[in-house]
């Protein structure tokens, strides 16, 4: 008699969270000297990060190439949390075309990919404390691709920011005996399904020293379904079955509001404040079945543990650049900003084990535009270079139940980029 | 300035550097999970302990053999060798558990020594070649061969599993052995550095109480000195149940005698004691029923010592403090962990033992002083399992339960998944797992326990680490 | 004699084909698919960064960005079963940008940069049972996203050279699962989409004003599936470790040369050597360990996969050239053999001799913009000749086929008992057995816009 598939076990750990690695670091050199505030502040490579219109705003075609490092200085407990350094190539893009006097079409790209692999989805324990937020998910790659639109003083943008998830039908492996030999065949149909969330952005320029910006991010993440079917098809065998289901990347939606002004020829001033959907976030929880239908069921045990509610958050971002003309040909910026980023996580007072804290960014910043490079460029290259500083406000998670391990989170993250811009 | 550009074109991997599986750190409590690392190894001499009811065994070795090199470790090793109590060599074993975890080694029960497995997919490392299932490699001699091996006629490297030497080659070959029964009991980890103290039993109800050291992070443990530390007097047959906590300076050890819970203390790091004249703690609790014992000690950091003890033959653990380290009082009349406190509808029910504790001092992120405590208790902790159709309903069986307190001891949170560790083989079968002591490590816990198959046969200690490595 | 048998280790499954083209098996942009890919030495526009990385630096001081879409619709039959086409579209994104340099490098450089993005999906990996018939040229080369990012340089006046990648992702990692803090199954799993890229390059060289030779190289490219899972489920061991490789394409060298031989007219002809003898089947490994079966190892049949020459010709002819607008029409054809060897035992991997057609035109309006707007439709099929397997039976002691080849030929996959007259006889549940045939065409069709920036 072949028993029921009857044993069954669920659970479990935590799939990392986070928004994409630019909402932790920003984009190009430029913007993350200005603390990310660039909302209404972009116009160039940029744009198909911090706001989608901004592309069409670009005088020119241009391309971005960067290079990222974050060292990220964290600890669980006083003691290294061994989080991997987030390093990767950025490669930007605003490709303007007209359409008229008052009329411009622009394509534009954001382009992140880690040096270390594309995407990685990893799953922890849910008892483990782990930096929910700051470990894993900086790495991973990031590609927006929009379209904008400038008619007068307005300008729109959409696109998406494209992902994938893991899936397919799984893999197929059956033993059995043939010809009275033990035999066994295998196999497998995998995918990467591609995600999309909508990007949608607006700048509106009043006065040619004013600019306010919206911009829009829908929510993604990345799925991880992997299905393991062993069937073993000899007397007392039976199927073993392991499934996995986990939820990685989750990136909330965004809202943005910013501003950007120019007091003079030679300061820009620029503010945000985006909003951050997190409480939209479910499913942080992944599951892991083995469904084993032998001679034996072992009796296994089955749980689930609700993870804890994320909260929306509100992060405010301000930043500055001055301006010099060095020579006629070639002019300096200083940029600075300062940033407020609250952590979603909630007290983690019961099983779970989601380390965050809350973040203040100070960045710094120098530009260096030349006109041209005589007998090498004929068209505009710029140089920029930022540094981050994130310190973490140290936090304590303090369970209730004595006998469950409290813990405690702090630390900072030093990020450096630096970006070179070409006109075309 | 022309170069800037090209340079930042270089530093990308674009996704190509890899990086390790499981990269981070994992946290260490010391509450949970566990993973078994299998037996460990107590060294005497050259050879080491098995189960108490196993026979001598060993490995036929040429008369011309050279000794195997010294060694700290298996790394130190060749191939097929395993460091085994400071020499390298071939090791016997008679389970899987014996030859380590997580070094890729089973144990040939053809030969009866841990061996690499193979297969026509999964070669053997270096020159080695796979011979029915294991590595090992071709041979003109024995001399080509490694530690513990003979060169067989077929020219493969073997080894052959002994009880005395008649069973060997006569005149060639000798018996060496590897392994004696010894029957070890309640093991006391000390850490900084990581010392163990074990009852050790010669005969049936003879006990003595030896102190080993570990040179590698507590895989295996050597006897030093080689004679016991604290031994019964004449008029005794047995001190056993050693507990041992450091207080400033000097070490103090609890133990087992006939009369209750006595106290000797070392200030030489553990080789020698002045054993107390009479017990510190005796039975004079009614759930004592007469008995207390398997001590388990804790110095708090104002230098109070909590001294927690089975009393009643498994009626629960009581609590004994004492400001000065030698007169010890009872805060309580009743137990601080029972059965009922630790008895959970689901996950461990039917439980009618708890005893054998081992306690440590515990500091919160937040710098609030804690106790931690390790226990045995027996009872059931799954589910019936279905075979064939029919419901097999599970056998009760001993296993470590933990609980923390954050009152100096006084009472005591059992962990919300007890028990902590538990062996499961082949889906139903629960090994045993009693008197546990724990130590840290590096960024680990160690736990050694006292290992028993299903129907309670002593299979000797075991290792356990937390987290898994 | 072919009895129904109780357990079928090998079942019948015709995977669907072709989902989204690929530049491998249809070609990349309208232009050069219309001339059936015989572009090595013409091609200058996005679609170099395929064809020949070099015929970027030739395209001209503007750059330009090409949106095109293609759809595909398949007549393969097996055994006169109809194979459909699951994901019948995709879409192409292509630019060609000069780099601004100045001094002895203007108008030397070009940048270039290819997608080929599927509707829904990235990549699709499939690694086949061994038994199963399936259309291995289309079915498992064509499910993924194209990402050719390339840069020409011209060197001098007569020659260019030129450099891409094939990028694309793979999956690999590990699951580690055992009772965790809370008792339960707690699983910790490392799966990493790692990045992998091949190479493409190419010379050009122009003989003469109107004969243009070219070489180019694509590396062999493949997506890599590995996943090792460890479990420890109430004390037994449950592990299994795949090794999968999908989405095949081998190494391939191309010769090829255009002429034109007046304004109006332009001639191409190309041929190509493609290595498929390397690859290692569209079949799965795995090594496991399993309850009651103990640990298994299935390493996949290994075939003999044969190395082929495929050859390929297009023509264009500017109908029209106005102020406003002008036309072209182009044409194309050309002949690949199949690789697949012939196969007598477990395998079916149905593939015939490709017989290639294309046709296309060619719009370009010069004033619907402030600059030219290009658009390009093409139509292109494959022909496939049809395929017969013819099963071979041995004996299972037959030291010619031993039982353990499961590339020989097919055995007897049940002792006979004779107190159990079922089992008596041959019996066998391999699908191709006696023979299996297939074939059909498969259709493609497209169009590409081009906008100058």
């Amino acid at each position: 008699m072949r028993i029921p598939l009857c044993a069954l076990c669920v659970l479990c750990g935590f799939s990392n969270v986070l928004a994409d690695p630019l909402d932790t670091f920003g984009f190009d050199a430029r913007g993350k000297a200005m603390g990310n505030a660039m909302t209404a502040g972009t116009s160039g490579i940029g744009s198909a990060f911090y706001n989608p219109a901004g592309a069409a705003l670009a005088p020119a075609p241009e391309i971005g190439l960067g290079y990222s490092y974050a060292a990220m200085l964290l600890s669980i407990n006083d003691r290294d949390a061994r989080v991997s350094s987030s390093r990767g190539l950025s490669l930007g893009a605003a490709l303007p075309s007209r359409c008229g006097s008052a009329c411009t079409f622009a394509v534009g790209l954001a382009f992140y990919l880690p040096d270390q692999f594309i995407a990685r989805i990893q799953t922890i324990p849910v008892s483990e404390p782990r930096f929910v937020l700051l470990d894993n998910d900086v790495d991973r790659i990031v590609i927006n691709p929009t379209l904008a639109l400038r008619l007068g003083p307005i300008a729109v943008g959409a696109g998406v920011t494209l992902f994938s998830d893991a899936a397919g039908n799984g893999i197929d492996f059956t033993v059995g005996g043939r010809g009275g030999m033990q035999v066994g065949e295998a196999k497998l149909d995998v995918a990467l399904p591609s995600r999309a969330a909508p990007l949608l952005g607006l700048l509106w320029t009043p006065r040619t020293d004013l600019r306010v910006g919206a911009s829009f991010r829908g929510q993604l993440d990345l799925r991880l379904r992997l299905d393991i079917i062993a069937h073993v098809d000899i007397p007392g065998g039976g199927d073993t079955v392991i499934s996995i289901r986990a939820l990685n990347f989750y990136t909330p939606r965004k809202l943005s509001l910013g501003v950007a002004w120019d007091p003079t020829d030679r300061i820009t001033l620029a503010a945000d404040a985006s909003y951050y959907n997190w409480a939209d976030f479910s499913g942080g929880v992944p599951d892991l079945r083995v469904l084993v239908d032998l001679q034996i069921a072992p009796a296994l045990l089955q749980g689930t543990f609700p993870a804890d509610r994320l909260h929306d958050t509100m992060t405010l971002r301000a930043g500055g650049e001055w301006r010099r003309a060095l020579a006629p040909d070639r002019m300096a910026a200083l940029r600075a900003g300062l940033a407020y980023e609250p952590s979603p996580v909630p007290d983690q007072v019961l099983l779970t084990s989601l380390a965050d804290n809350d973040r203040f960014v100070v960045s710094l910043g120098a530009g260096l535009q030349l006109a041209r490079i005589a007998g090498f460029l004929d068209k505009p290259l710029a140089l920029d270079a930022a540094l981050e500083w994130h310190a973490l406000i140290g936090r304590t998670a303090q369970k209730l139940d004595p006998a469950l391990p409290s813990f405690s989170s702090a630390g900072s993250i030093v990020h450096l980029a630096l970006t070179a811009t070409a006109s075309f | 300035m022309r170069r800037a550009p090209l340079l930042l074109f270089m530093l990308p991997a674009c996704g190509f550097l890899g990086e390790s599986d499981f990269a981070g750190a994992r946290q260490a409590a010391g509450s949970a999970p566990w993973t078994n690392l299998g037996a460990a190894t107590l060294c005497q001499g050259s050879t080491f302990f098995g189960p108490p009811d196993s026979d001598p065994v060993g490995i036929c070795i040429p008369q011309s053999a050279r000794p195997g090199r010294l060694c700290l470790s298996d790394a130190a090793c060749r191939s097929r060798e395993r460091c085994v109590c400071g020499t390298c060599t071939v090791q016997i074993c008679d389970g899987p558990a014996q030859c380590g975890s997580g070094n890729g080694r089973d144990c040939n029960f053809r030969t009866n020594v841990c061996g690499l497995p193979c297969s026509a997919q999964q070669g053997c490392p270096g020159q080695d070649v796979c011979d029915r299932g294991f590595c090992t490699s071709a041979c003109l001699q024995d001399r080509d061969c490694q530690t513990g091996e003979t060169c067989s006629p077929t020219h493969r490297c073997i080894s052959a599993f002994c009880h005395t030497t008649s069973e060997c080659i006569g005149g060639i070959q000798d018996c060496q052995i590897q392994r004696n029964p010894g029957d070890l009991r309640e093991p006391a980890l000390l850490d900084d550095p990581l010392l163990l103290f074990v009852e050790l039993r010669p005969t049936v109800s003879t006990g003595q109480i030896v102190r080993a050291q570990s040179g590698d992070g507590g895989r295996s443990f050597s006897i030093d000195p080689a004679a016991p530390v604290l031994a019964p007097t004449a008029a005794e047959r047995r001190l056993g149940a050693p507990a041992v906590a450091r207080r400033g300076t000097t070490l103090l050890l609890f133990f087992e005698e006939p009369d209750g819970i006595g106290r000797a203390l070392s200030s030489d790091n553990g080789r020698t004691f002045q054993r107390d004249p009479a017990p510190v703690v005796r039975a004079d609790q009614a759930w004592e029923a007469g008995l207390v014992g398997s001590p388990g000690a804790a110095v708090l950091g104002d230098q109070t010592v909590l001294l927690f003890y089975e009393g009643g033959g498994g009626a629960g653990i009581g609590l004994a403090t004492s400001q000065d380290g030698a007169s010890f009082i009872k805060p309580s009349a009743r137990p601080v962990v029972d059965a009922i406190a630790i008895s959970d509808p689901t996950l461990w029910r039917q439980i009618d033992r708890v005893g054998q504790p081992a306690a440590r001092r515990a500091l919160d992120p937040v710098g609030r002083e804690g106790v931690s405590l390790w226990f045995a208790a027996h009872g059931v902790e799954s589910a019936a399992t279905l075979e064939s159709g029919m419901l097999v309903p599970p056998v009760a069986n001993n296993s470590i339960g933990y609980a923390a307190s954050l009152d100096r001891g006084r009472t005591f949170a059992p962990f919300p998944f007890n028990p902590v560790f538990d062996r499961i083989e082949n889906f139903r079968q629960h090994d045993q797992e009693s008197t546990p002591t724990v130590a840290p490590v590096g960024d680990r816990f160690l736990m050694l326990y006292g290992g028993a198959d299903p129907q309670g046969h002593a299979t000797g200690l075991g290792i356990a680490v937390n987290p898994a490595p | 004699m072919v009895r129904p048998l109780r357990f079928a280790l090998v079942f019948f499954a015709f995977t669907s084909v072709a989902r989204a083209s690929t530049p491998d098996v249809f070609g990349l942009g309208s232009e050069a698919t219309a001339l059936a890919g015989a572009v090595t030495a013409r091609t200058t526009d996005f679609a170099a960064t395929f064809y020949n990385p070099a015929g970027l630096a030739l395209g001209g001081p503007q750059g330009e960005v090409s949106f095109g879409w293609t759809g595909y619709a398949s007549r393969l039959a097996v055994r006169g079963q109809r194979v459909p086409i699951s994901d019948p579209t995709g879409f192409e994104l292509g630019v060609r940008m000069p780099v601004p340099l100045a001094g002895a490098l203007a108008g030397r450089v070009a940048l270039g940069l290819a997608l080929h993005l599927l509707p829904d999906q990235v990549v699709h990996v499939v690694a086949h049972a061994p038994g199963e018939a399936f259309f291995p040229y289309y079915d498992n080369r064509t499910q993924r996203l194209v990402v050719l990012p390339a840069l020409g340089v011209r060197l001098t006046d007569r020659l260019a050279f030129g450099v891409g990648f094939n990028f694309l992702a793979g999956l690999s990692g590990k699951v580690d699962s055992s009772p965790g803090a809370t008792r339960t199954i707690e699983p910790r799993i490392d799966e990493k989409i790692e990045a992998t890229a091949r190479v493409h390059a190419g010379l050009r060289y122009a003989l003469t004003e109107r004969l243009m030779l070219a070489l180019s190289y694509r590396q062999s490219f493949s997506v890599p599936f590995r996943t090792d899972s460890t479990n420890r489920v109430a004390g037994q061991e449950i592990d299994l470790n795949i090794d999968a490789e999908g989405l095949f394409t081998p190494h391939q060298v191309w010769l090829g040369a255009a002429l034109a031989p007046d304004p109006r007219w332009s001639l191409s002809l190309d041929a190509g050597w493609l290595h498929w003898s390397g690859w290692r089947g569209p079949y799965v490994s795995v090594s496991s360990v399993l309850p009651l079966a103990g640990a298994l190892a299935v390493e996949p049949p290994a075939l003999g996969y044969n190395d082929i020459v495929s050859v390929r010709a297009g023509v264009e002819w500017r109908a029209a050239d106005r102020a406003a607008y002008a036309v072209r029409l182009r044409a194309g054809a050309g002949f690949e053999p199949s690789p697949m060897p012939d196969q007598p035992g477990v395998t079916n991997l149905i593939d015939g001799a490709k017989i290639i057609g294309a046709a296309g035109v060619g719009l370009v309006l010069k004033r619907l913009l402030p600059e030219p707007v290009r658009i390009d439709a093409h139509l292109m099929t494959h022909l496939v000749t049809d395929r017969t397997y013819n099963k071979v039976v041995y004996a299972t002691t037959d030291p010619g086929c031993p039982a353990q080849n499961q590339v020989c030929g097919l055995h007897d996959e049940v002792r006979d008992n004779p107190a159990d007259p079922t089992t008596l006889g041959t019996q066998i549940s391999n699908v191709g057995y006696p023979s299996i045939t297939g074939g059909g065409s498969v259709w493609a069709a497209g169009l590409t816009v081009t906008l100058a920036l």
